[in-house]
């Protein structure tokens, strides 16, 4: 579009003055601000746009803006010639068009324009831009309470993208495990809202959970209020499971008051803060059984300090560790703790000591020096008798035989058979009762057991070898790491394990070789002067207690 | 005394926070255990956040204590001193909440737009320090509508004086100074960017920045001038443009300092209306997934 645009200026002496402004564009702006090509002050910025139209010059103010037309508020007018159009008291007059252009325009300007309005024509302030305050502040109020609550509460996860379904109120990761399982399903765990994660939950998948008490105490000594949650937490980071402060097992046992009180009060793991140790024996009692008595194994908690291990195993420590008497047979050293001990892989418990892997290499259970291959068997005393008696009936009738037809002497061998002049069987059985005595008690059976002489007739019953029932686990309730034990400034081997076990100078099976809690406070002392490695509860004790554990270790007290 | 923001009552505001961090830092380090990691779930986390979420709620309270002038407790001074300190201070408490732990979710949500508040508020603080001082220096004792008023009445003058001249300087002039652009959009505002521009004869619009283009026209103008008169007027016009030109300039500096006195507020207070409610989803969704 051409348009012409005659500015009329009053001069001082009356006479108009008139500037020229050709303008050859789409569309013309009018308005205060210096963008505008027709700039009025007091105007709005922009306050409408002249263009050509089909009817002819068209002015059209901008959006909620109008101007005087005739006295009338008009959104937009064809400016046609003589049409004048007042805006902020500037008059725009439509006026005949010179030959070359679309369209002219005559502006006379307001003569009363004040300052004010020439600042009001500048936007000066922020507030005069499309910056603000409050409808950004409740954007933002909607979106966060929207996308960070309404829609991942309202909205199943499954139809919304991760960044908005509820995995974003997860407030840290799960354990890889549970994470495996659970997925992003929060409901998993968190089955109904405002409800705190309830123990079914986890006993969905752990079953074998025991509890932490009698099910008959649970009630009495407030258990109920100890969810699974109150130790086992989530979404942390780093990930971890279970807290295991002391404080949440002496909340309760620094004074256990509950009825049929069966623990001692533990404040901590210092001197006078933890009862002395007691120790899960199995124990025998003779028990009438038929027309005799049995031993009944059972597990009984003594004090350590007054312990006797009554295992029927006659052993002395003291003569296997001393290397002037003892030594392994294949190699000729001493006898180390590991020629027997074995430690199993729990790092805790040591594997059953065995006769015919730990024993039978120095102790054979030769009974004859002429037949020097022949043992007798072990663990069985009439199996015993049986095979002294089958041993030398076969071998008196041999030599009943051999005596009808001369045969050449075999030195001292059949000394003792030529000497008895009864029937093979008479003597045979006589041999065996006196072999079958010395056996039993003198230098067999009675080395390592207790050995009862009835002094019966009836070689079946005369002897009574006491069954061997060694303890495995003195701490059914406690846990230990022996490897790490071992590790002593200076010190190696066996002189690792009597630091705590005092092997070398027990003469008797007797003797309980586990230490004293003393012991332990000498590094573990969490009160202790040089800031001993503090232990928590938690450290030798679970929480829930292992009942196979409790059952299979007890059957595991294997006899000799 | 432009910072006595910090000062008020000699300090004590100062004081009021230290104590309300060390309290916190004291709580905090009570977290003894062995393996849990410090969070916000322990009885000194759920104090903690208690402490925080309370902050926040006062913090947000100085928009209101700032418009109730029948409001006894404290001025508004006092208010806003407190209101920068604990402002600070609240990014203690809540991150001891926190414990340190943040992930991609509404709760780490919430720390963000809290620190991004502060950041904002910290900018703010900055601002309210130093600004005053220099739109005061600029302003030599007129304000913005007495600069204006001196800028309008320039304008009429050099008008006047510029149809005096010949064609070439008359338009250059006129259009010069109905063309020239004060403040404007956002950055125009804030980086004093000049739009101004001038027409020459044939109609092209040439830039204008600072006034300097036109200032140089017309004192080249004046050597070629046939008349003296044409000379007195051009000379007249220059005094006049180089009067506007420092009024201008001073103009554009003021609306500078007061845009970066206000602007940190058009994200100071959404962020704050933002922060609230993440602080309040964070609660809600706590306890929804309890």
């Amino acid at each position: 579009m051409e348009l012409l645009i005659k500015e009329v200026v009053a001069a001082a002496k009356g006479e108009a003055q008139v500037r020229d402004q050709a303008l050859s564009v789409d569309e013309v702006l009018v308005g205060s601000s210096t963008q505008c090509h027709v700039q009025l002050l007091g105007a709005a910025a922009i306050h409408g746009r002249l263009s050509k139209s089909r009817k002819g010059l068209l002015f059209k103010c901008d959006s909620g803006l109008s101007v005087e037309v005739d006295g009338e508020s008009v959104s937009q007018v064809i400016v046609e010639v003589g049409t004048e159009v007042e805006i902020a008291g500037h008059r725009l007059t439509g006026i005949e068009s010179p030959t070359g252009f679309d369209a002219a325009i005559e502006l006379h300007f307001n003569p009363d324009i004040d300052p004010s309005a020439f600042e009001r024509a500048f936007k000066t302030r922020l507030a005069h831009t499309w910056l603000e305050q409050r409808r950004p502040a409740w954007i933002a109020v909607v979106l966060v309470a929207v996308f960070g609550l309404i829609v991942p509460w309202v909205v199943p996860a499954n139809y919304l993208p991760d960044f908005v379904n509820d995995s974003i109120w997860s407030s840290g990761p799960l354990h890889p495990a549970h994470a495996i399982v659970l997925g992003d399903d929060c409901g998993g765990c968190h089955t109904s809202s405002f409800t705190r994660v309830e123990d079914e939950v986890c006993t969905t998948c752990h079953l074998q959970a025991s509890l932490h008490t009698l099910p008959e105490l649970h009630q009495t000594v407030g258990f109920d209020e100890v969810r699974c949650a109150s130790c086992h937490q989530e979404h942390h980071e780093p990930v971890y499971l279970t807290v295991t402060d002391s404080a949440l097992c002496t909340d309760c046992h620094a004074k256990p008051d509950w009825p049929n009180q069966v623990v001692q009060p533990v404040h901590g793991f210092s001197p006078g803060n933890h009862p002395q140790f007691r120790l899960d024996l199995v124990t025998p009692t003779l028990v009438d059984q038929g027309s005799g008595q049995a031993y009944d194994w059972a597990l009984k908690s003594v004090p350590l300090a007054t312990a006797v291990e009554r295992s029927n195993l006659q052993f002395s420590h003291e003569v296997h560790l001393d290397a002037g008497k003892v030594q392994d047979l294949g190699t000729g050293r001493p006898l180390s703790c590991a020629s027997c001990h074995t430690a199993r892989a729990d790092d805790e418990h040591f594997a059953p000591i065995n006769m015919e892997r730990h024993c039978i290499g120095c102790h054979d259970l030769k009974f004859d020096s002429a037949a020097p291959l022949r043992n007798l068997p072990h663990g069985d005393p009439e199996e015993v008798i049986l095979t002294m008696e089958g041993h030398f009936l076969r071998a008196y009738l041999k030599n009943e035989q051999a005596s009808e037809v001369p045969r050449r002497r075999i030195p001292d061998q059949d000394a003792d058979l030529r000497r008895c002049t009864d029937t093979a069987q008479a003597c045979a059985l006589e041999r065996a009762a006196i072999e079958a005595n010395v056996q039993f008690t003198k230098r067999g059976c009675v080395l390592c057991h207790e050995v009862v002489d009835y002094g019966d007739v009836d070689l079946m019953v005369r002897y009574h070898v006491g069954p061997i029932q060694l303890t495995e686990n003195f701490f059914l309730n406690a846990r230990f790491k022996h490897h790490v034990q071992l590790i002593q400034d200076g010190i190696s081997g066996d002189a690792g394990c009597v630091t705590c076990h005092a092997a070398p100078t027990s003469a008797t099976s007797v003797d309980v070789l586990i230490p004293g809690i003393d012991q332990c406070f000498a590094c573990h002392d969490e009160q202790g002067p040089d800031r001993q490695i503090a232990l928590e509860c938690a450290s030798c004790h679970a929480f829930h207690p292992s009942v196979e554990l409790r059952s299979l270790l007890t059957l595991q007290s294997k006899t000799l | 005394m432009f910072d006595n923001i910090m000062r008020v009552r000699n300090y004590r505001y100062f004081w009021w926070c230290m104590g309300s961090i060390v309290v916190a830092v004291g709580v905090f380090a009570t977290q003894t255990s062995s393996n849990e990691p410090a969070n916000g779930g322990t009885w000194q986390g759920l104090v903690l956040g208690v402490w925080a979420a309370l902050l926040i709620v006062w913090l947000t309270l100085l928009g209101v204590r700032k418009r109730s002038y029948r409001f006894r407790l404290g001025t508004v001074q006092d208010w806003t001193s407190l209101h920068v300190y604990l402002g600070v201070g609240v990014l203690v408490v809540a991150t001891l909440h926190a414990g340190l732990q943040f992930g991609w979710n509404v709760h780490t949500l919430a720390y963000v737009l809290m620190f991004a508040v502060i950041i904002s508020g910290v900018v703010g603080l900055f601002t309210y320090l130093s600004y005053p001082r220099r739109i005061a220096d600029n302003q030599q004792g007129q304000n913005r509508s007495q600069l204006f008023g001196e800028l309008y009445e320039l304008n009429q003058q050099g008008i006047k004086t510029a149809r005096s001249c010949g064609p070439e300087v008359q338009t250059a002039a006129i259009s010069g100074i109905q063309r020239t652009a004060i403040g404007g959009g956002v950055l125009s505002q804030l980086f004093a960017r000049d739009l101004s521009r001038f027409e020459t004869l044939d109609g092209v619009q040439q830039p204008n920045p600072h006034q300097a283009p036109l200032i140089d026209l017309v004192s080249k103008r004046i050597p070629r001038a046939d008349k003296h008169d044409e000379v007195t007027a051009l000379q007249d016009l220059l005094v006049i443009l180089c009067r506007r030109q420092a009024v201008i300039e001073r103009l554009h500096k003021d609306i500078r300092l007061q845009g970066w006195l206000q602007v940190w507020l058009y994200v100071h207070v959404p962020l704050t209306a933002a922060t609230l409610t993440a602080v309040v989803v964070h609660i809600v969704v706590t306890f929804i997934y309890w």
